[in-house]
């Protein structure tokens, strides 16, 4: 009897366990044929890639273009400006994490705090209009204010000659974009918190900062934490959009607002031999940062609280 | 951890494997020889038949073979398909089996594609557009994406090509031969277009009159203008304007890329770094004025103009959106509505009449040398290129010696069919239909895209348009750098490095934005620190090689 | 009533939430301004922007940008078409797929979670570069000039996914799923019947954040689109911006080639265009947000 109800768990438990990786499966799939198949292009960023002449087709070529080491990767390190836009990618990540999340939860916060649902749903609304906006229009908006004759702004300085202000005008594009949206996925998550555990505390003489302070930053810390794991592993990568477009690539604003991404695509397009392998390259550099990084913080957590860690 | 990466990359490559075993079962399809272990052997190399090849009649029942062609700049005609059916009737009446199936993609930016398309191997495009902007053609094909049309082994230009051959002008031909895999040779066929190129310098004649000048006492239309940027009137003239019109009118809108070179009498820096200064002399400009190539700033004609041009920035006659990156909207829309008195552009014929009919303004074109030049930017800015994937490059070939010798072909190509988009008018020349034509809001690329010498002229042209054309054209006199390429492979790490810094100072420099006592020093320091002097000692090395060969 | 007013009592001070009013009306007043002043350039005449420049007041206003997106005519309708197709079907089809892959590495009995895991979250920091995604895409499953070439490579945003598994996690207790699987309920009845429910708000941001992804989704469109029948409605846009880029990178080399910079789409066309893209999709903002704010009452529903 004892072993036939354990029997009967066990499959019970199999058949839970086939029909869940049959829902995983189609998210599996295509993870491999999207994203895994084409790793193997990743050895491009260690040759000179070119067509093989006798029999050209993607393969052959790949099998008979020569391997030169890491050539393809010097351009990122090479010239005082190429550490110059290493450290802008740098100190923007990192200032865009911070502000982000601070901004981004304290609003959110405040939003769940406001009495009339319809005001909160108003702000949400237009708070969450610009992240419709691409980079590009985004620009035109800017540069109607920053414009040297007709701008609003034109008589203060000459915006897009100067670079002071620039890292300013940056961040706060970057949080009016982004604000928004971060702060909904808080708002979501605040939401999911049970309502009697503020009445009880409200009950217990806690007052509002309190109960945020206990109970609504424990409850969505793990979404705060996976949200900047997440970002700290994308912290050489940058929003092309952003340093590309807002600043109209206006020469002489490069050293505050060159970046990574921007140094690269320069590179793509201009008439360097080469300039698909370099782009390669410094894609798998990105990565491969990007894979330390996340790694690194990854432990820090689990060290602190190993449930909030990703994995 | 360890197990997991160790599963994954056996995953990884069992999948890279199967991936590489697809593309391939593709190619088996065609009919390709395929020997048994089902790897491609190549093919096998044909007799050489140096007879040009006699077109043999058509068999009904044979499906033509499908060409397709990578237009760059598109179509206005969104919806081809009368123009495809015209074009593939034409080519059976020709007396070829061959149909073609055109890409328009829709415009100049969108050059990418291309190039993904040859760097992924793509065997589904048999012909590009290319040149030496866009799609470039000399770095394709050095590193071997285009076939080699003249390689003894195929002889595909001698055998399908011969009335192209002759069509085309030899100096085109000769700016298109360069260095590939298959040695050297012609890698594409160069578009007969406006080859020389003629700086001038464009001036709105009914501003000038309304401020009470005379044109005809400034400007001397047969000689070389180029002094006059340092002729006090010139200053006076702007002055004036700016008075009369107010604080918000930009007299000079001249164009950033180009602006400071005109002047210089420096052919185009042919690197694409628009940096190095490759000095020709004025009054010969086949005789190079010093034998080795320097950096622009470093050179005193170059300096003389780009203090002058700061002048007038300071006095506050240039716009100043010109300094930022994205004026070329901006300059069209003032030059559309005349607001300006001067302006620069290369000046070729059959472009005049434009601009002018448009906005009813009486423009005139200043000539800064006294003969147009002719230079490898020029002479090559645009063909067509094979691709080394194309499956049909013999349909491919005689395809393009159709197009560019057979006027009604050509017509349609461009023009779109007769009676649908256009018509003739009494005098026998086309008279758009715009309504049936535009669909987007680009025109065609009438310049360069197949044989613009083998087109019906427009009644807006005129009758003799091609004959002025080409005696223009042949006014032309070679610079000393005509044919020199640069290959920046041994230096590749310098010049992707300068790019940034080219791209920081060179735009705001040359419109006038930049104080220049800091700013030239600055430039060099930063051309110095990215290696310019590497660059320069491998261009000067590959000049020499250049000039000793010749 | 009553707990109405036990709702109302656990609140912040009249004087407070006056200031979040303030700080937070200003903030979304910012947030809408620019697009506002889109809308009014994109009917200043041209006249106006030359005289009062970039003006929330125009001295006059034209239709002539309207007009002049709307004479590209089937095109501009078509790519609307398109955009809108691949927008509703990916974001149906994503939101499945995502929410079932977030399910399992949710489910803390579930093995195989950790191999899943890692599958997905070395992707999200690990690519395999431009060329071969287009190698896998055009030649393996041949998807090239397909509808699907613009759908299937965003199938699935790892991000989101995990975004996703952590609103199960906070929203979701897990003895909920036990006690539905004890009393004889399958993996996919407990997913469909309870935790599909249950996650509402945060299915519908990230479908609010899928569906933007969509919407304004180009770059496919360029690498795998030939027929211009299929192209998005943001394609056309970033043509246009593609286009200038280009002539003011090669001004120096084109010139004499002579294409005529005059023929270039004018600003106020591109800020028109700007409105048509933003305006649909801002329109379906309020049907996601109807969820997110639902969200807000599910704990009522657990109490």
């Amino acid at each position: 009897m004892d072993t036939l109800a354990r029997r009967k768990k066990r499959t019970a438990n199999i058949r839970r366990t086939m029909a869940i990786t049959v829902m995983m499966l189609p998210g599996a799939i295509w993870l491999i044929v999207i994203r895994y198949l084409p790793m193997f292009g990743i050895v491009m960023a260690f040759q000179n890639h070119r067509p093989y002449t006798p029999n050209p087709g993607f393969f052959n070529n790949i099998i008979n273009s020569p391997f030169v080491g890491l050539r393809n990767f010097e351009f990122i390190f090479f010239g005082d400006r190429a550490w110059n836009m290493i450290s802008n990618t740098l100190i923007y990540n990192m200032v865009f994490i911070v502000t982000t999340t601070v901004i981004g939860v304290a609003i959110a916060v405040i939003l769940t705090e406001i009495t009339s649902k319809f005001f909160a749903k108003v702000y949400q609304t237009l708070m969450f209009f610009p992240f419709f906006i691409s980079w590009v229009v985004a620009s035109y908006f800017l540069f109607a204010f920053l414009e040297p004759t007709f701008g609003l702004l034109s008589d203060v300085r000459d915006w897009y000659m100067d670079p002071t202000g620039w890292p300013v005008i940056l961040t706060s594009a970057n949080l009016w974009k982004n604000v928004g949206f971060t702060c909904i996925i808080y708002v979501a998550a605040i939401a999911g918190i049970d309502p009697g555990m503020y009445e009880a505390a409200a009950i217990d003489g806690a007052s509002k900062w309190k109960q945020t302070w206990y109970i609504t930053l424990p409850t969505i810390k793990p979404m705060i934490i996976i949200l900047n794991i997440l970002a700290v592993g994308r912290i050489v990568m940058a929003d092309f959009g952003l340093f590309w477009n807002l600043t109209m690539d206006s020469g002489p604003l490069q050293r505050a607002t060159e970046v990574f991404d921007t140094y690269v695509y320069r590179v793509m397009i201009s008439n360097v031999a080469g300039a698909a392998d370099f782009a390669t390259a410094a894609g798998l550099f990105q990565s491969v940062i990007g894979v330390i990084c996340i790694i690194g913080v990854n432990a820090l957590v689990r060290k602190i609280n190993p449930e909030n860690a990703m994995f | 951890m360890k197990r997991l990466i160790a599963i994954l990359l056996s995953a990884i490559m069992l999948l890279a494997l199967l991936a590489a075993c697809a593309p391939e079962a593709e190619t088996q399809a065609d009919p390709d020889p395929v020997n048994g272990n089902g790897e491609q052997v190549e093919d096998p190399v044909e007799p050489v038949d140096p007879d040009p090849v006699e077109p043999e009649p058509v068999d009904p029942g044979e499906p033509p073979t499908e060409i397709t062609i990578w237009f760059n700049g598109g179509n206005e005609n969104n919806n081809d398909t009368e123009v495809v059916a015209a074009a593939n009737a034409r080519l059976q009446e020709l007396g070829l089996n061959i149909a073609i199936n055109p890409v328009w993609t829709g415009g100049w930016g969108m050059g990418d594609p291309a190039q993904i398309a040859l760097n992924t191997a793509d065997a589904s495009i048999d012909i590009f557009w290319a040149g030496t902007w866009g799609l470039n053609y000399f770095n394709n094909a050095r590193i071997g994406n285009f076939i080699r049309l003249d390689d003894p082994d195929n002889n595909l230009l001698e055998r399908y090509g011969q009335a192209m051959l002759a069509e085309v002008e030899d100096v085109l031909w000769e700016a298109f031969v360069t260095d590939g895999p298959s040695g050297r040779g012609l890698y594409g066929i160069p578009g007969p277009k406006d080859y020389a190129a003629w700086f001038k310098l464009e001036v709105n004649v009914t501003r000038l009159e309304e401020l009470g000048f005379d044109f005809d006492e400034i400007f001397d239309m047969n000689g070389s203008n180029s002094h006059i940027i340092f002729d006090p009137i010139f200053e006076e003239i702007m002055q004036a304007a700016k008075d009369e019109y107010g604080d918000t009118f930009f007299p000079l809108m001249l164009e950033s890329g180009n602006w400071v070179q005109q002047f210089s009498n420096t052919d185009a820096d042919i690197t694409g770094l628009d940096t190095f200064m490759f000095p020709f002399d004025p009054d010969n400009p086949a005789l190079p004025a010093r034998p080795e190539v320097t950096l622009q700033i470093e050179n005193d004609d170059f300096l003389a103009v780009l203090e002058r041009t700061r002048h007038f920035w300071e006095q506050g006659f240039t716009d100043p959106r010109l300094a930022i990156g994205d004026d070329a909207i901006d300059r069209g829309e003032e030059l559309r509505d005349g607001n300006f008195i001067f302006s620069t552009g290369q000046y070729a014929h059959g472009h005049t009449g434009s601009r002018q009919a448009e906005s009813n303004l009486d423009i005139r074109f200043v000539p800064l040398s006294r003969v147009p030049i002719v230079s490898t930017m020029s002479a090559a800015g645009s063909g067509f290129a094979v691709s080394v994937y194309s499956q049909n490059p013999e349909a491919a070939v005689q395809f393009m010696n159709a197009w560019y010798t057979d006027n009604t072909l050509a017509v349609i190509l461009t023009e779109g069919v007769e009676g649908i988009h256009w018509n003739y008018d009494a005098d026998g020349l086309i008279v758009l239909d715009h309504d049936a034509r535009d669909a987007g809001p680009w025109g065609t690329w009438r310049f360069g895209m197949g044989n613009v010498f083998m087109l019906t002229p427009r009644d807006t042209d005129g009758a003799g348009w091609i004959e002025g054309f080409q005696a223009y054209n042949e006014q032309g006199v070679g610079t000393a750098f005509l044919g020199f390429v640069f290959d920046n492979e041994p230096v590749a790490i310098q010049y992707a490095a300068m790019q940034s810094v080219v791209d920081e100072f060179r735009t705001p420099l040359t419109v006038g934005a930049l104080d220049l006592d800091t700013a030239i020093p600055d430039f060099l320091a930063a051309l110095q620190a990215a290696g310019a002097d590497d660059v320069l000692a491998e261009i000067n090395r590959q000049l020499d090689e250049f000039f000793a060969g010749r | 009533m009553a707990k109405r007013k036990k709702f109302r009592m656990n609140k912040v001070s009249y004087a407070s939430e006056t200031i979040f009013h303030v700080i937070i009306a200003a903030f979304a007043l910012m947030c809408i301004i620019p697009f506002i002043f889109i809308i009014i350039i994109a009917f200043s005449s041209a006249e106006s922007l030359r005289t009062v420049g970039y003006s929330f007041f125009p001295t006059g206003t034209t239709m002539i940008n309207f007009n002049a997106a709307f004479e590209m005519g089937d095109l501009l309708w078509r790519s609307f078409a398109n955009s809108v197709f691949i927008t509703i079907v990916g974001t149906f089809l994503a939101l499945l797929i995502s929410s079932m892959y977030a399910y399992g590495l949710y489910r803390s009995n579930y093995p195989l979670k950790k191999f899943f895991m890692f599958l997905m979250f070395f992707t999200m920091i690990f690519g395999g570069g431009l060329v071969p995604f287009v190698i896998v895409i055009r030649n393996l499953l041949g998807l090239a000039d397909t509808i699907w070439a613009l759908i299937v490579p965003m199938l699935m945003a790892p991000f989101h996914v995990i975004i996703l598994r952590t609103f199960y996690r906070t929203c979701i207790p897990e003895s909920l799923l036990d006690a539905a699987n004890i009393d004889g309920a399958g993996e996919f009845r407990t997913f469909f019947m309870i935790v599909i429910p249950l996650s509402k708000p945060g299915l519908a941001t990230i479908g609010l954040m899928t569906a933007i992804g969509f919407w304004n989704d180009w770059w496919h469109a360029l690498l795998f689109i030939r027929d211009r029948s299929l192209i998005p409605l943001q394609f056309l846009l970033m043509e246009m911006q593609r286009n200038i880029d280009f002539f003011r990178r090669h001004a120096a080399m084109i010139g004499a080639t002579n294409i005529d910079m005059t023929e270039l789409p004018t600003q106020g066309l591109r800020m028109a265009l700007a409105v048509i893209i933003v305006v649909p999709i801002a329109f379906a903002y309020p049907f996601f947000q109807r969820y997110i704010i639902s969200g807000m009452t599910i704990g009522a529903v657990k109490e």
